[in-house]
């Protein structure tokens, strides 16, 4: 129910992304993406990655019924992620995002770049 | 209520009741139209009434008419794109600026003061020659190299056709601008796939950005690429992605505009582009400077099967035909084409169809380039029916011309009424470039 709350909350956003000109993807830009300052998600979805530019994990996850928007969530710390997980791996993951000056522009389309703020849990997904 | 109240509510219904009269009301009505996606710009390009081309059969010209834009003149073409648009905002369909409407518009202007609803990233190649590669292929659903190779171009050709950009393939992937791939999971730039469904490709912004990365297009190795129409079954239209992420390649965001190509959605088969990504791409890198347009009518058309048609008559400057049903037929066009200006070989931007048909029991599929014998560009399985005044379909790699241009049109007929098994040709024509 929760992930579900939160899928709601992201088409939410997505949504006044769309109707709104000035809305950029830049991590930097002052838009309508800083009313989610921070955003606790619950139960999230999303794939494990290294992004060697940076230095960092990132969890990405997507935007449903789109062709590429995604989600980038910036893992601060490799500490954070748990030695098993490597990159490429399905996770479920529950945390508090935050947009940063600090973050990365979107390198690809249809991307928005968060910072992982506090990463409360972290395990492989299985889908059974 | 105060006179001050009253005075401004009277501005407001007069503004409300606001019926354009001077053509520079009409003219801005028309740029939200266009902007929107109801008006052909392109239609404006016929020219004006004074220099409309004789309609000898006057007649049954008549309902070509409504193909015609006089830009200020609130001419049927207008009247009909503004009832389109009254029509899917919900507002009495009475092809006049009254009250609803009028506010509707005013909503949408108060929202993009600059009418634009596309967006750029703010990227853009410093060529207008980009080369593509393949660092790998898929065989879903019997894909082959050279069947790619016709879809990918074909997804170029979309953005060649609208500006000065060309798209040329070359074989050593590693040194193009645009490198393809197809790829699952992880795939070493740290955005890793999520297996089938969700993200389908992605594609990086043009340099600077991402190092090497940048304009590179990867599709999901997991997902079922097809370039079949209908696609069936949870495949996924690969030229219409592909297309999707070029514009990303080229400095394109996502857009607001619903039917757009750059639209978030992945809405099924979409082979062209609206006029929002057109706007989009031109704010990037303009358009094209245009060094000889050559046309024919539609009269000289050639039917490749002349037994499956029903009946075909030439009217005027153009042809209508009614096709058998359930048969598929080819027509085929030869365009006087100059390929030499100022001891400059010319080269082809794109092919410009003017046709229409009278229901989806006609349907366009197949638009065919040819330079003498040579396929210079492949449109297919593009599903066009209904009024298309001036349809362009582009070739990516914009070759110089050597002996001249041929336009080949594949049509399918399915079964229906004889009138909605009929379509009209009424010109064709090339854009050339030195």
């Amino acid at each position: 129910m929760k992930l579900f709350q939160f899928s709601l909350l992201l088409i939410a956003i997505g949504s006044s992304c769309t109707s709104h000109k000035k809305v950029s993807e830049s991590a930097n830009d002052i838009d309508i993406n800083m009313i989610m300052q921070q955003t606790r998600i619950e139960n999230q979805i999303g794939v494990l990655d290294f992004i060697k530019d940076i230095g960092k994990f990132a969890i990405s996850f997507h935007q449903e019924n789109t062709i590429d928007s995604q989600y980038t969530c910036i893992v601060p710390e490799a500490s954070m992620i748990p030695a098993e997980l490597k990159p490429g791996a399905k996770v479920i993951f529950t945390g508090l995002l935050s947009k940063d000056p600090s973050l990365p522009p979107p390198r690809i389309g249809g991307e928005q770049v968060f910072l992982l703020a506090r990463l409360e849990s972290i395990r492989l997904f299985i889908n059974n | 209520m105060s006179e001050v109240a009253e005075q401004k509510q009277s501005k407001k219904l007069k503004k409300a009741e606001f019926i354009p009269q001077k053509p520079t009301d009409v003219k801005e009505l028309q740029k939200h139209l266009e902007l929107f996606g109801y008006l052909n710009p392109n239609d404006a390009a016929f020219g004006a009434e004074q220099n409309r081309p004789p309609q000898p059969e006057e007649a049954a010209l008549e309902s070509l008419k409504t193909s015609f834009v006089e830009p200020g003149k609130m001419d049927e073409a207008t009247v009909t794109a503004l009832k389109k648009y009254q029509e899917f905002h919900g507002l009495d369909v009475t092809g006049k600026l009254d009250k609803e409407t009028l506010a509707e518009l005013d909503q949408k202007r108060c929202g993009m003061p600059d009418l634009a609803e596309f967006s750029t990233h703010g990227n853009k190649w410093s060529t207008n020659s980009l080369t593509y590669g393949f660092d790998n292929y898929t065989t879903d659903n019997g894909l082959t190299q050279s069947k790619i190779h016709e879809a990918i171009a074909q997804a170029f050709a979309m953005w060649a056709a609208e500006t000065p950009l060309s798209f040329r393939r070359i074989n050593n992937s590693a040194s193009a601008d645009i490198r393809i791939k197809f790829v699952s999971g992880t795939h070493g730039d740290g955005s890793a796939f999520d297996g089938q469904g969700g993200v389908l490709a992605h594609a990086y912004y043009p340099p600077p950005n991402s190092g090497s990365l940048a304009g590179d297009a990867h599709f999901d190795g997991d997902e079922s690429w097809t370039i079949n129409i209908p696609t069936g079954n949870g495949k996924v239209d690969l030229v219409t992605v592909a297309a999707h992420e070029f514009g990303h390649s080229l400095g394109l965001r996502h857009s607001n505009v619903n039917g757009s190509l750059m639209f978030p959605t992945y809405p099924g088969p979409k082979r062209y582009l609206h006029a929002d990504d057109i706007a989009g791409i031109r704010t990037i890198y303009g358009g094209y400077a245009i060094e000889n347009a050559s046309w024919i009518h539609g009269t000289s058309i050639q039917v490749e099967f002349p037994e499956r048609l029903d009946r075909i008559t030439r009217a005027g400057f153009y042809t209508y035909l009614y096709g058998k049903a359930n048969t598929t037929n080819w027509f085929h066009f030869a365009l006087p084409t100059p390929v030499i200006k100022d001891q400059k070989r010319l080269k082809v931007v794109c092919a410009i169809l003017r046709f229409r048909t009278f229901s989806a029991k006609a349907v366009v599929n197949h638009v065919h380039i040819y330079d003498g014998y040579t396929k210079i560009a492949a449109h297919n399985n593009l599903n066009l029916s209904g009024d298309n005044w001036f349809k362009k379909f582009g070739v990516a790699h914009k070759p110089s011309v050597h002996w001249g241009m041929g336009i080949s049109i594949g049509v399918s007929f399915s079964s229906g009424t004889l009138n909605e098994r009929r379509m009209d040709f009424v010109s064709a024509g090339c854009d050339l470039i030195n």
